[in-house]
């Protein structure tokens, strides 16, 4: 009897003592929930994102084909979203898979005579090297090349196999590898692309690479008795370092200046300052920023290092952003006359951000306008003398800055 | 040493029941949570997925936040790069952002193309009323198939024949300046389009633009009921020298489909017809519903598809019964438009060998999708199985190669970009690759074959364009014809 009452004394201690652990664990994971995410600020999003959740609540539910993981899936959201701002500077690259390796800035594709851009629907042409296997096509600044078509590829047995195994699952179509991939490949020797223009119809274009051609590098010589001609290609820090070696000799003593923006594809803001320092003195450009409206931001050239003199300043429809940004201050501020064809048209200033995963944005932050103000809203500078034959550019410049000293040795 | 045994035992269990009933405490906490905030929908979505609630929604607030990377076992930081983004955007973005919930929209795109499927698609709400219509096989309007020229500009491709717009002297090739004194230039085609659109009876001014005529001018139509034929261009071949055989062109696969195709064939065998031409050419699809009653038409019994899911789970399309044209000779033409529920017909037509197919092999898209509407007016399609032939084969990429192959004469189609197709879909938005493009009011598909030859803008090369895929279509039929006799 007593052993029997111990046994229940124990038992029931036993419960109570389970009962309590079990409420402590309740408790427990109550408090010790983790925190929300909190809806990230400046996000007025709630209503937009029941719809999100509402649409991959079917997904989830009835796909046919394998979900992709959270993180593949939130960066196509991010793509979506970019993509959607319409934003013909803006473009959201991977941190997975081809994209990862595409530059956010421009990229010269020597071997195919183009300098071209990641934008979300292919690659966009900056500008077409003279002489390179794109100057023998209709491609032309602003084009974007949408598609490629497929080469010899397509026949190949091992491709067609692997296309044969995929099929059976309709969620699993092959990736599809971005034009600017495609264009880098070594393997595509002859590449037949689709190419839009900015407005217009759609137009093929086949181009055959070549050997890699020389880089255009930043170079100064001397065509005439005291002419100077520099050649800027781009405009980003490596260019800026070039230009200081090259100008460290003697074309500083020449009075007349011609300096080469064609087919510069800009590239980075920050180092506009060092390379407009050589040629002017004080404004450079102003950064006006987005709809909250700050304030312009003017920016100044770096201490010049040289006095300002006659200058001829060549642009083309391939003189895009940054280069845009130089020949307009060059003009207003040292007086340049500028010959060639009308630029680009790249107001736009943008930066590129690299997100958590390693992922990248590049992003309009703002646009440029002129030291007096003028902002590029409707296509690109205007020539001061347009020449729209590539020889008779440099041609042109030449007369100018010969006249110009003509004019200047009659009055003294 | 027994005693110190027992209690060590009874020590053991004792820990080990309070930590498991620690356990299933701290297990329930959260999985009363997850209940209490998931609706329906979500709890069979995970459910069905990975049996974790917790993960899936764990905060009230911010169950819609979390949502996106959420469905399973994902952590909601996996969301973080999309969250990184927008504020990017949000913050320092200096171009204007797009209306109302074009990023919204804009998001969801583009996190459904990390399935890789082309034909699960989300189309927003403007798209979506325009081309709902194309099924429902009716609407109000004034009739007339339009499309955007390269400058943008809308253009009456061709005013449907008895229609309003034909009736009140609309002509292919107008264009169309302002609505209603509404200048639409600029404005999106699917926009422009549902202003046209009105109740029947009202009456819709249009400005049009007409090439020889200096100034512009309006015109007023009344608008009416639109009933978008499915079955067209019901013939015989008589032009073509081959009286016997009835044509006809199914351009979509529609709510009343099966109905029209009876009618037609009834019409056609009244006025002589002995063997049949049905034309699938560039038809892409519709509804499985429709392809399996006109499967029905022709095949007495058996089965028209069998549809597998995720789970591997099958669902057998049986043969309805009750056709009308078990016997006829059947020739089938299709090409590489000719996509899913044509390629279900063209497929049971060739596994039980009832017809002949004539033409290019087909698009190959062997997948079903599910259509939801989204609470916003827009829609959503899942691809939720993939379908085999009745004999078990499997279409998707493939397509269906006839057993007369017949590549047409160069110069027929019209749109060089939209040749190859990416995204033939199967409620036929009709005009090439593209989710948002330029789908034109009910388009069916457009250029070359237009039914009604009213299409002023290709009539050159329709003069010399032969059809040789017809022809040797008519060749099978009378062949059959004749061994049927």
């Amino acid at each position: 009897m007593m052993g029997a009452l111990r046994w229940l004394a124990v038992g029931l201690m036993g419960v109570a003592l389970v009962g309590a652990a079990w409420v402590l664990g309740f408790v427990v994971a109550e408090r010790t929930r983790p925190e929300l995410a909190p809806v990230p600020q400046n996000v007025e999003a709630p209503e937009a994102f029941r719809l999100f959740d509402e649409v991959w609540s079917y997904v989830d539910r009835e796909y046919y084909g394998d979900r992709p993981a959270a993180a593949t899936i939130s960066r196509g959201a991010a793509r979506g979203l970019i993509a959607g701002l319409d934003d013909p500077w803006s473009v959201f690259l991977a941190s997975e898979g081809p994209e990862a390796e595409l530059p956010t800035e421009p990229l010269l594709m020597d071997d195919l005579g183009l300098w071209v851009l990641a934008v979300p629907n292919g690659a966009r042409v900056l500008a077409v090297l003279p002489d390179g296997p794109a100057a023998e096509t209709d491609l032309a600044p602003g084009d974007e090349i949408v598609a490629l078509r497929a080469d010899e590829d397509a026949d190949d047995p091992a491709l067609a196999a692997a296309d044969e195994a995929e099929e059976q699952r309709p969620g699993h179509e092959a990736a599809s590898v971005p034009i600017l991939a495609q264009l880098r490949d070594p393997e595509r020797t002859v590449l037949d692309l689709v190419a839009v223009p900015a407005d217009g119809p759609a137009f093929g274009a086949v181009l055959t690479r070549t050997a890699r051609a020389d880089l255009p590098d930043v170079s100064a010589s001397a065509p005439e008795d005291g002419v100077a001609l520099v050649r800027i290609p781009s405009i980003d820090a490596a260019a800026a370092d070039a230009l200081e070696a090259a100008l460290a000799g003697s074309p500083e003593r020449a009075e007349s200046w011609i300096i080469d923006l064609r087919d510069n594809p800009g590239g980075d803001p920050a180092a506009l300052p060092a390379i407009a320092g050589h040629f002017v003195v004080g404004d450079l450009y102003a950064a006006v920023g987005g709809e909250d409206g700050d304030a312009p931001r003017m920016v100044a050239a770096d201490d010049g290092r040289s006095t300002p003199r006659r200058l001829v300043v060549l642009v083309n429809a391939g003189t895009v952003g940054e280069a845009e940004i130089l020949a307009a201050a060059l003009r207003e501020r040292a007086g340049a006359l500028l010959v060639g064809e009308t630029t680009y048209g790249r107001d736009a200033l943008y930066e590129t951000r690299v997100l958590a995963d390693g992922s990248r944005v590049r992003l309009t932050i703002a646009h440029w306008t002129t030291p007096d103000g003028t902002r590029l809203t409707e296509g690109g500078l205007v020539p001061d003398r347009a020449v729209a034959e590539r020889d008779a550019q440099l041609a042109e410049a030449l007369a100018a800055v010969r006249t110009d000293a003509q004019a200047a040795r009659e009055d003294p | 040493m027994r005693s110190m045994l027992r209690w060590t035992s009874l020590f053991l269990v004792a820990s080990l029941a309070m930590a498991s009933a620690f356990g299933s405490g701290y297990a329930t906490a959260g999985r009363l949570d997850g209940a209490g905030t998931l609706d329906l929908t979500r709890l069979v979505g995970s459910a069905a997925g990975t049996p974790d609630a917790h993960a899936a929604g764990s905060a009230p607030s911010s169950d819609a936040v979390s949502a996106p990377g959420s469905g399973g076992a994902a952590a909601p930081d996996d969301f973080d790069v999309y969250w990184e983004a927008w504020r990017a955007v949000k913050a320092d973005y200096a171009g204007e952002l797009p209306d109302g919930s074009q990023l919204t929209y804009a998001s969801i795109r583009g996190s459904l193309r990390a399935l890789e499927d082309p034909y699960t698609l989300f189309t927003d709400p403007v798209v979506n009323a325009v081309q709902s219509v194309e099924l429902d096989g009716e609407f109000e309007g004034i009739g007339a198939y339009v499309q955007n020229d390269e400058n943008g500009q809308l253009v009456i491709q061709t005013p449907m024949r008895g229609q309003p717009a034909e009736r009140a002297g609309v002509e292919a090739g107008d264009i169309v300046l302002a609505v209603d004194g509404r200048d639409i230039a600029g404005m999106d085609i699917n926009e422009a389009v549902l202003l046209i659109r009105g109740p029947k009876g009202t009456v819709v001014r249009l400005s049009i633009q007409r090439e020889g005529v200096a100034e512009p001018f309006e015109i007023a139509v009344t608008r009416d009921r639109i009933d978008i034929p499915s079955v067209n261009d019901v013939r015989l071949l008589e032009d073509e020298g081959a009286p016997t055989v009835g044509y006809l062109q199914v351009t979509v696969f529609a709510d009343e489909t099966r109905t029209e195709l009876r009618d037609a064939i009834a019409e056609l065998r009244e006025a002589g017809a002995q063997g049949l031409v049905v034309d699938l050419r560039n038809n892409p699809g519709g509804y499985l519903n429709a392809a399996v009653g006109v499967v029905s038409e022709f095949v007495p019994r058996g089965l028209v598809t069998v549809r597998e899911d995720s789970q591997g789970r099958r669902f057998e399309e049986k043969v309805e019964g009750g056709g009308t044209a078990y016997d006829i000779p059947l020739v089938i033409l299709v090409n590489q438009g000719s996509a899913s529920a044509s390629e279900i017909v063209a497929g049971a037509v060739r596994d039980y060998g009832r017809g002949v197919l004539v033409g290019d092999t087909t698009f190959g898209k062997g997948s079903v999708q599910n259509v939801h509407d989204i609470s916003d007016g827009s829609q959503l399609r899942v691809t939720v199985e993939i379908w085999r032939t009745p004999n078990g084969s499997l279409i998707h990429k493939r397509g269906i190669t006839p057993d007369v192959v017949v590549t047409p004469v160069p110069a027929a189609p019209a749109s060089p970009s939209a040749a190859d197709g990416g995204n033939a879909d199967d409620a036929g938005t009709g005009s090439g690759p593209g989710s948002d493009g330029d789908a034109s009011e009910p388009s069916g598909e457009d250029g070359a074959s237009e039914q009604d030859g009213v299409d002023g803008e290709d009539d050159a090369p329709d003069a010399e364009r032969v059809d040789n895929q017809l022809e040797r279509a008519i060749q099978e039929a009378l062949r059959l014809i004749e061994e049927a006799a």
